[in-house]
């Protein structure tokens, strides 16, 4: 029974700390636009983030 | 540089933040525009406005409300009703808590830090706020374009 329990936690929680951590950049979802814009468009490219300022 | 390589699969995913001295004061559209001027490009994404810090930053930003009457004015900063940024007291952005797990974590120290990321979507280097040239910056994208593993340490400590 105990067993049963274990297997039942494991199944609830993986999915949720797989969303919490990502393996990839391109799993994400971001703004622009002011709409929603997975990044999922630039999977296979190499790129760089950056942070920008304009002052 | 963004030119040269583009073709052989290098973007850039620029995101709007102003945790920084409050110099991002803009709307998303003003950042995106001020951006595209100073790379002298415009067809790489610059993204909405958002929180890089994990803590929030108190900073005043033009409200978005006002784009519309401001947009082309180029001293909007001075002239244009400033808000409080919910952008820079937000919580930090998924894709910085991505992009700061170890060993790339710690604070973004300025605008302008980097990150570049190959074609599976990890994390290969962490590049501080100057010039990304000075700290071996295109080696290591050549290498990312090519799939060859980069050099195992950072030739510059990141900030």
């Amino acid at each position: 029974m105990a067993r049963v329990a274990t297997l039942a936690a494991m199944v609830t929680v993986t999915p949720a700390r797989a969303a919490e951590s990502p393996e990839s950049l391109y799993d994400l979802t971001v703004m622009q636009y002011g709409k929603p814009t997975p990044l999922a468009a630039y999977r296979g490219k190499v790129s760089v983030v950056v942070n920008v300022a304009s002052e | 540089m963004y030119e040269t390589y583009r073709d052989r699969g290098f973007e850039i995913i620029a995101f709007p933040a102003n945790q920084f001295g409050c110099q991002a004061p803009g709307t998303s559209e003003m950042e995106r525009a001020y951006a595209y001027k100073k790379f002298g490009v415009d067809t790489f994404p610059v993204m909405d406005k958002i929180a890089v810090k994990a803590k929030p930053v108190k900073c005043k930003g033009i409200d978005p409300a006002s784009y519309e009457e401001f947009k082309d004015d180029p001293d909007a900063v001075l002239t244009a009703p400033l808000v409080d940024d919910v952008t820079s007291s937000a919580k930090q952005s998924p894709v910085y808590e991505f992009l700061k797990s170890p060993p790339f974590d710690g604070e973004i120290p300025w605008n302008y830090t980097k990150f570049l990321v190959g074609r599976d979507g990890r994390v290969l280097r962490r590049y501080g706020p100057g010039d990304p040239l000075e700290q071996g910056f295109e080696e290591d994208l050549k290498r990312a374009l090519d799939g060859v593993a980069l050099t195992a340490k950072p030739r510059n400590p990141y900030l």
